[in-house]
């Protein structure tokens, strides 16, 4: 029979990490089990409903269209910032000192309150807003930003101006770990630019690509405050998201419906994760 | 040994980091803050306040300390209508100067002002007329100064002052004091705006150039001046040995004898300040009035003041103002009692004299170590905003029920960005984690999420209660029964009405007539300032969303396309015809603010009265507006209840429920109660028509003496002034009252979403949108919100 043992080197480190594990069991762990007893809970009572509360979320056209915008979102998103984030981060690092400054200038919009983007976000796209004028100007009608399906778009461009400046960091961080040796031996073999890039920097930056992926998805929720802050509890349909259903039902006091949802959502991310985990161990 | 040293390091910086971790600031926040304020109605939110000597404000609910100053009301003598001065002279007995039924009543106190006997003096042979007397002030050693005007002069505009000075004995002698002239060279004569009497019998006057005299008792001659020609004062006392002057800047004060300015005084001022920021008008030196009023203490050097929020003690150049009394518990937190003055009395006792509802009080306040320092119950009342009709509820009910201590919160100040959203969120997280008020003011939320998510308890049985005593407006009352239950219940109500020309008026049956009458009105008077009067569109919407918006939800969760289209083209069609007098360049009729939690809207009779609109739409709100539609009518114009798309609306006020997983339920449904009561709904300042029968019964009766008939004015754009004297209505037009009353059925809708969605369209209507954009936008944010339900 195998005995469980803390061998003496492990002592220190499971004493180190306790408080931190108590803290994390404590205020996230916790109430996560209680989020999930209460999905099975009504709202106000307590009394045991079963699965009725997941059974009416998935009825429920509001967390339908939150839930379908918010993968929407994350799947257009999130490539496209991975993709336009690497291409920055590679044309930064070939250029060297000569655009040495504007990898400050990526970084300064995640520098920026969200209330002041949400007002930039008026001037620019309201009807009769910046962005509308120049278009005026140049000929084109104006666009009701953010009272159409342009909304969404919108959003898109809002996250990836915010984040970009983020993904660059960890890209030019994975870049730099690339031994310069490996591109010299390359050259030596013949190799050309778009070869190195295929061959030597895009394996070399996977591990980078999964810390990215992962951070990216995280903070592709985080946009719900600049599309609160514009549109309100109630915005176009377009960019009604998770956040802003729970953000309601909470005002509603819908505990039970926001309970259900919310293991739902931490249930789905936890799947993703995972299998994010699983493609990248079997990379490994 | 360097493994244990290893294992000695980890265990330590485990340890820190678990304590730093645990470590908090103290008590939780309670509840309503992060989202609002919570205050007990009436304690103090002053900088600068310390522990409360015989009180212990905080403890809340469960007192531990003994002792607290007790209120007892002292009756006067019949006729007492105002009291000018209340003085403890130096041997013990009081003295009283007041008018009423005479214009100048003095009286005499052995036992500290519990019983009174009259003052004789010889004033006849002076030739004074009493009813010229402005004030009347006592020396400590027995002597009455009074200030008179000559009528004659008066008449003609001269409103110089003369003084009388009375002896121990009643005999008078005219005191001349020759004040210099007006600084401001206006020609009128200067006078004396306000006199007091040092402890030594110093007497000390300020005039019209806010310059404060010592003046000689015997000549009349000026022995000093402290004058700073740059302030307004607002008020002056004398404390001890120095003089507190009020001003708009602070208080300052002054040595007597060298007339040098003492250091100024931060804590107190810090909290003058505080209360300045609440009270504005009192600060209007042209009413003659603040409301801070201040004696001197035993010491000399140290003073006692009191607002709404209690009585406040503080040494000079000391840095902390004490809480001597809660305000909270007693009637100094009344939004109705206008403190007039206040002295000590005894040893440690205090004597607060005034006026509540046009009638003189006197009070005392007497240490009484035997009872509780705060009450054994505590009662947690919350609102979204303050409402001066709940803190009047408040005070009745503490006054009522001595062992229990209600603390009010407020969910939006006003002064710290917090939104109604936010402010609910605050409220729902303290419900649902069990910390929530007992009692909930609904206005402003949606009632309907409380009620179906069943957080508040069901109160048919206290309204069967009252109904049984008093009997209730059933209709009114009953409006959010569910399932048998009544949950939420209106205190009181406003009826939505228009008045105007009778010809037309029979036109209005509903919002489509109302508007075609409107527009009719504006082609037949195409250059009249207004036809409604609201030329803004937080206006428009105060009146025209409540007795509409309930024909708008379908089977209660689909909209109904068409009558939001009717209302957005009222809306539109009606703002047009108001708007089209507004000067060029001017056009737009929208207003900043907006986001109000309420859709009452009163009605602007002085418009009306003044020619400036044609029809006057709004609410009635009180009885005394009855009195002036009936006075209307009375004068050929007619008016009638306002229906929009829906008849039998009527707009709810002050709707309570009480938490159903609160700690003191019996207690708040105790205070719902009283909400309902007779004595609370038949109070003036009630804010709506009362729902309780008895009240609306004594609401008949005329408040005004019969000698006195009250009269309104306005002078509209044409500059003609008119006046309309108020009739009080009959015993037959109460009875139709009543009929009016008991004929509505539907609470004006209390969705806050759907409304602050209309509300955002409208503007956008009224800044040149089209109708169908207005309510395809609202039907989207709606039928989204009506989704989630």
């Amino acid at each position: 029979m195998k005995r469980f043992r803390i061998r003496r080197g492990q002592r220190a480190g499971i004493l180190f990490v306790l408080p931190s594990l108590l803290g994390v069991a404590w205020f996230l762990l916790l109430p996560f089990l209680d989020v999930v007893a209460r999905s099975f809970l009504g709202a106000v009572n307590g009394e045991w409903v079963g699965i009725s509360n997941y059974q009416t979320i998935f009825s429920n056209e509001a967390f339908r269209l939150a839930a379908g915008n918010t993968v929407k979102f994350a799947v257009v998103c999130i490539p496209l910032l991975i993709v336009i984030s690497l291409l920055i981060s590679v044309g930064l690092t070939h250029f060297g000192r000569k655009l040495g400054f504007l990898k400050s200038a990526f970084l300064l919009p995640m520098a920026i309150p969200v209330a002041s983007v949400a007002l930039i976000w008026r001037l620019l796209f309201h009807s009769q807003g910046i962005v509308n004028g120049l278009m005026e100007q140049l000929g084109g009608n104006p666009v009701d930003w953010m009272n159409s399906p342009a909304a969404f778009w919108v959003l898109v461009l809002t996250y990836l101006w915010k984040n970009v400046g983020y993904d660059v960091i960890l890209w030019m961080a994975g870049l730099s770990a690339i031994p310069y040796s490996i591109y010299e031996a390359a050259e030596v073999d013949g190799a050309g630019s778009w070869k190195c890039f295929t061959k030597i920097t895009l394996p070399n930056l996977k591990p980078t690509l999964y810390t990215i992926t992962v951070l990216s998805f995280l903070n592709s929720f985080k946009v719900f405050r600049e599309a609160y802050l514009v549109g309100g509890a109630y915005p176009h349909d377009s960019m009604y998201l998770m956040q802003h259903l729970f953000n309601n039902w909470y005002r509603d006091l819908s505990m039970d419906k926001m309970a259900a949802a919310a293991v739902v959502v931490a249930v789905v991310i936890f799947l993703v994760m995972l299998c994010f985990q699983r493609i990248w161990a079997r990379e490994d | 040994m360097k493994g244990f040293g290893k294992k000695v390091m980890a265990l330590f910086l485990g340890t820190c980091l678990l304590f730093g971790a645990a470590c908090s600031n103290g008590e939780a926040e309670p509840a309503g803050n992060g989202g609002g304020n919570t205050s007990a109605a009436g304690s103090p939110g002053g900088a600068g306040t310390s522990g409360n000597a015989g009180t212990s404000a905080g403890n809340g609910g469960g007192g531990q300390g003994m002792g607290r100053f007790v209120e007892t009301e002292y009756s006067l003598p019949d006729g007492v209508e105002y009291m000018m001065d209340l003085r403890l002279l130096e041997d013990g007995t009081l003295r009283m100067a007041a008018i009423g039924t005479n214009p100048l009543m003095l009286y005499s106190s052995k036992d500290e002002g519990k019983s009174w006997e009259p003052v004789e003096i010889s004033m006849e042979q002076l030739g004074v007329d009493k009813t010229m007397i402005q004030s009347a002030r006592w020396s400590p050693s027995g002597q009455l100064f009074i200030i008179y005007m000559n009528q004659d002069e008066v008449m003609a505009g001269n409103m110089k002052t003369y003084c009388l000075l009375f002896d121990q004995k009643g005999t008078g002698k005219e005191l001349t004091i020759d004040l210099p002239p007006l600084s401001s060279g206006s020609g009128n004569s200067n006078r004396i705006s306000d006199v007091h009497f040092a402890p030594d019998g110093g007497l000390y006057i300020v005039d019209v150039n806010q310059t404060i005299y010592q003046i000689d008792l015997e000549s009349g001659k000026i022995l000093k001046n402290y004058a700073n020609p740059d302030t307004v004062v607002e008020t002056f006392a004398v404390i001890g040995k120095n003089l507190l002057v009020k001003t708009e800047d602070g208080v300052e004060f002054y040595d007597l004898e060298t007339g040098k300015s003492l250091a100024r005084q931060e804590a107190l001022n810090e909290y003058i300040k505080a209360f300045d920021s609440r009270h504005p008008s009192a600060a209007d030196v042209s009413t003659g009035v603040s409301d801070y009023v201040y004696t001197a203490g035993k010491d000399g050097n140290d003073l006692y003041f009191c607002d709404e929020t209690g009585l406040y003690h503080y040494t000079l150049d000391g840095s902390v103002v004490e809480q001597v009394i809660d305000g909270g518990l007693n009637s100094l937190s009344s939004t109705t009692l206008k403190v007039r003055g206040l002295i000590r009395s005894g040893e440690e006792g205090f004597l607060i004299f005034g006026t509540e509802n046009s009638k003189a009080k006197l009070i005392a306040f007497n240490f009484d170590s035997s009872v509780p320092t705060l009450p054994g119950t505590e009662l947690t009342v919350y609102a979204l905003e303050d409402n001066t009709s709940l803190r009047q509820a408040i005070r009745m009910y503490q006054h009522d029920n001595p062992d229990v201590y209600v603390t009010l919160e407020i969910g939006m100040s006003g002064d710290d960005g917090v939104t109604a959203a936010d402010a609910i969120r605050t409220l729902n997280t303290n419900l649902m984690a069990g910390k929530g008020p007992d009692v909930l003011i609904l206005d402003g939320m949606t009632i309907g999420n409380y009620v179906e998510k069943g957080m508040l308890t069901d109160l048919s049985d206290v309204i069967g209660e009252v109904s049984s005593a008093d009997g209730l407006f059933e209709n009114l009352v009953n409006a959010y029964q569910s399932d048998g239950k009544v949950m939420a219940v209106p205190v009181c109500v406003m009826l939505p009405m228009i008045l105007g020309n009778a010809d037309g008026l029979g036109s209005v049956t509903d919002l489509k007539t109302l508007t075609a009458y409107v527009e009719s009105l504006r082609q037949k008077n195409p250059d009249a300032p207004g036809i409604c009067g609201t030329e803004t569109v937080d206006g428009l919407l105060r009146w025209m969303y409540g007795i509409s918006s309930a024909a708008w939800l379908k089977d209660g969760n689909i909209l109904d396309e068409a009558a939001l289209n009717e209302f957005f083209d009222c809306l539109k069609r009606i703002s047009e015809a108001e708007k089209s007098q507004i000067p060029a360049g001017n056009e737009s009729i929208i207003t900043s603010g907006g986001g109000n939690l309420y859709l009452s809207y009163n009605m602007d009779l002085f418009s009306y009265l003044g020619g400036d609109s044609l029809i006057c739409a709004g609410q009635m709100d009180s009885f005394q507006v009855f009195a002036v539609l009936e006075t209307f009518r009375s004068q050929g114009d007619a008016y009638q209840s306002l229906n929009g798309q829906t008849a039998g609306v009527f707009q709810p006020m002050l709707t309570v429920g009480v938490n159903a997983k609160g700690d003191q339920s019996e207690t708040a449904k105790g205070f719902v109660k009283y909400l309902l009561g007779k004595d609370f709904q038949s109070n003036e300042n009630l804010g709506g028509l009362p729902v309780n029968r008895a009240a609306f019964d004594a609401g008949k009766k005329n408040p005004f003496p019969s000698d006195l008939t009250p009269s309104m004015s306005s002078m509209g754009a044409s500059g003609e002034l008119k006046d309309l004297e108020i009739q009080w209505p009959s015993e037959n037009s109460f009875a139709e009252l009543q009929k009016r009353m008991e004929s509505v059925n539907i609470p004006a809708d209390s969705n806050q979403v759907i409304r602050e969605a209309v509300e955002a369209e409208a503007k956008n209507l009224l800044e040149g949108g089209s109708v169908a954009d207005a309510v395809q936008n609202v039907i989207k944010k709606v039928n989204l919100y009506l989704s989630e339900q």
